[in-house]
């Protein structure tokens, strides 16, 4: 009897063949990219943080702080104070910021003891030279701030402070200085708005845009997979592109729950007929030909259309044989990759359009794009390449990647402007500080090392409105303001020219349907270089 | 407002009512449009989103499927659109893209206007060359449509308020801005 081989027993040659094949398997797959999540910047957001409140400040004596306080707030108008919930309505003369103490305290002596830099923030004893006078106890004083001076007259606002004054005491000190408006970002931000304005508060709620927290929800889940989507819609970018169908955009569309991909489509403008004939090379050139209904974000939300359709209605009609790849809207698959993962759907019947999906898309979108993703009600949005002329998701026409300096109207050899000019590889240096509170926000236009580039913008519930109505706002005048602390001197309260905002379609009060949306800062292989000229459309 | 060539504009405006009321009958938001060159409509549009289980499927994109899918070098340039309701800001952005000569709309579409009723992507800086859009042509028809339509409870959207206590209001408040058609 001739010996059988012993199937049952794997020899270890079996078991490298094994491991051999599930490391084909495992290259099959697409490995994911490397690289991070930026915040986008709300529009109302980027208008906010340009502003300074003008306030009554009055010092009051310590012991009739208090009551003086009650009686300010009982003669003004209800509401005057909702937009300074952030800022302390109390400073110690020692607290306050030496620029502005220097301004509205000039006879201030340093008691002895501590000394505060910022609310909460002592650095324990220092030791001062022996000429500088020192009073005994510490400050019988504290500066009030009383209301903004739109809320109430400077007369009106002294009378009710004299009434909680002996009649021994000299008339109130008001002055008039400036705040921020918008709340801090961050505790970092907030320690230096303390240092230039006023004591100023962190804390986490923001009026212009989802909410700190809803942020870091959902960076914990997409942090994760974030680099392995957006892989996914770079391969579709390259799959259409050496085809010739369109430029190297690539989108998809996945359920976050599942993670299963539901849609995956490329750029495909130049496809001209129902045969996918493409126009000539010299029409590619003039830019004007290609077919913006081919945008990879509208083929890839007609494919979940038809998926729906498909599921939710069974005796529809199939889609005519004459035209099988539905020209002009392309919103069949077109390519092995696209078709690859049209299989089997992921979707739910009775879903509503894209609502609870997530969109990845190596381009930020244009106009007539991001728009139908609103309408499509898409959860989250992630987007490669930021577009600063066709882009219409950052609310920025620049974004300053954290750690980095912005690069304005960058030029190359030639002296055109460089095709990578918003290519975020060539922009950034690594940052490790990648922790939740330190993502950066996108696209504060700002010059030099930028304070604010950490955490989303956070202040009290308040009304939001009220700042586009009320008067006593005013552009940071950045002469004005010299910094006692930093050596940028353009910590706070940068302007962003209205020619340099963008529409920041993601998240707009008026538009009826919002989003949380991030720019994917690659930092995987180099070749994550964005293509397409700064004028074209994605 | 009397101006000579009223009654052409008005013409084309209302092949796209006509359109916008086929629309009520399919179940489908009542927006309507036709595309006109030379004088002639070359294309009908309806809105196609509750069909098409898809959100961008707006009335321009169906008619602009048709003629591009008939002749892709269709010259858009030389061709105006006549719209029932004011293009959203997707629609504003296509035309853009696709050159359109200009625009003319019945009623502003104050959610999500694209040529001036929340933001003016038709003229805006940009990189594609901008167009012209002239609302007001028969506004009050093209609100009796929606209303008409929106006393309908839409089933499909998941909206947490009921529309029960719809009506149907006949008044139409008078508009601010003044119709303006200019001379062709
Ligand atoms: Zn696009
Ligand atoms: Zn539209």
């Amino acid at each position: 009897m001739a010996t059988q081989p012993t199937a049952m027993i794997p020899t270890p040659d079996d078991i490298k063949k094994a491991f051999e094949a599930m490391e084909l398997d495992e290259k099959e797959e697409i490995s994911p990219r490397h690289g991070r999540l930026l915040r986008l910047k709300t529009l109302a957001e980027v208008k906010a943080f340009l502003l300074l409140d003008t306030v009554y400040v009055v010092k009051v004596p310590v012991k009739q702080s208090s009551k003086i306080l009650k009686a300010i707030d009982a003669v003004l108008p209800p509401g005057s104070l909702a937009n300074l919930q952030h800022v302390r309505r109390f400073a110690k003369p020692e607290q306050l910021p030496s620029r502005i103490r220097q301004l509205i305290d000039p006879g201030y002596v340093r008691p002895p003891g501590k000394v505060f830099l910022s609310p909460g923030c002592s650095v324990g004893n220092v030791s001062q030279p022996d000429t500088v006078p020192r009073e005994k106890k510490p400050s019988q004083n504290s500066w009030l701030l009383a209301a903004p001076v739109d809320s109430i007259g400077e007369k009106a606002l002294i009378e009710t402070v004299k009434q909680h004054l002996s009649e021994e005491t000299p008339e109130p000190e008001v002055h008039t200085i400036q705040v921020p408006h918008s709340a801090p970002s961050s505790m970092t931000v907030a320690t230096k708005l303390s240092k230039k304005f006023w004591p100023t508060i962190y804390k986490s709620y923001s009026p212009y845009g989802p909410q700190p927290a809803e942020w870091r929800w959902a960076e914990k889940e997409l942090d994760a997979v974030a680099g392995k989507h957006m892989a996914h819609a770079f391969e579709a970018a390259k799959a259409i592109h050496s085809l010739g169908y369109g430029y190297k955009i690539g989108a998809c569309i996945v359920e976050p729950k599942t993670g299963a991909l539901v849609s995956v489509a490329g750029d495909a403008r130049w496809i001209c007929n129902k045969d996918s004939q493409c126009v000539s090379q010299s029409d590619q050139e003039t830019r004007s030909k290609g077919s913006p209904m081919a945008h990879a974000v509208m083929r890839v939300i007609g494919m979940v259309g038809r998926q729906r359709v498909v599921m939710d209605r069974p005796a529809a009609p199939p889609s005519p044989t004459s035209n099988p790849i539905n020209y002009p809207f392309l919103d069949t698959a077109l390519t092995e990759f696209e078709e690859g993962h049209h299989s089997s759907s992921p979707l739910v019947p009775g879903g509503y359009l894209c609502t609870g999906l997530d969109l990845y898309v190596t381009h930020e979108p244009c106009v007539m794009c991001s728009m139908a993703i609103l309408h499509s009600r898409f959860n989250r949005v992630i987007f490669g390449h930021h577009m600063p002329k066709t882009g219409a998701l950052c609310a920025t026409k620049e974004i300053k990647l954290p750690g980095t300096r912005t690069k304005k109207g960058v030029t190359n050899k030639n002296g055109k402007p460089s095709k990578s000019h918003s290519d975020n590889t060539a922009n950034h240096e690594t940052n490790n500080s990648n922790t939740k509170e330190n993502r950066g926000n996108v696209g504060t236009g700002t010059t030099g090392p930028d304070p604010q580039n950490s955490g989303a913008l956070s202040v009290q519930p308040i009304n939001v409105t009220g700042y586009q109505n009320s008067t006593n706002h005013i552009k940071n005048p950045k002469d004005g303001i010299s910094s006692d602390s930093e050596s940028s001197g353009q910590s706070s309260g940068i302007e962003v020219a209205d020619a340099d905002k963008g529409y920041g379609l993601f998240h707009r009060q008026e538009l009826n349907w919002r989003m949380l949306a991030w720019l994917w800062i690659d930092e995987g292989k180099s070749d994550w270089v964005n293509e397409l000229g700064e004028e074209v459309s994605a | 407002m009397e101006i000579e060539n009223r009654a052409y504009h008005e013409g084309h405006m209302r092949s796209a009512l006509a359109m916008a009321e086929f629309a009520i009958t399919n179940d489908e938001t009542p927006v309507g449009c036709v595309f006109v060159r030379n004088g002639e409509i070359v294309a009908r549009g309806i809105n196609d989103t509750n069909k098409s289980m898809n959100g961008t499927r707006h009335a321009e994109f169906q008619a602009l499927s048709k003629l591009l899918s008939e002749d892709p070098n269709f010259p858009l340039h030389e061709t105006d659109l006549y719209v029932t309701v004011e293009p959203c800001i997707m629609c504003a952005s296509a035309l853009r893209q696709f050159r359109i000569r200009a625009v003319y709309f019945g009623c502003n579409n104050d959610k999500f206007g694209g040529t001036g009723g929340v933001l003016g992507i038709h003229t805006d800086p940009s990189v594609d060359p901008t167009y012209p859009a002239y609302g007001g042509i028969f506004r009050e028809e093209a609100i009796m449509l929606l209303r008409r339509f929106y006393v309908q409870e839409n089933e499909k959207a998941p909206e947490p308020k009921m529309k029960k206590n719809r009506v149907l209001k006949f008044e139409i408040q008078p508009v601010a801005a003044k119709v303006v058609i200019p001379p062709l």
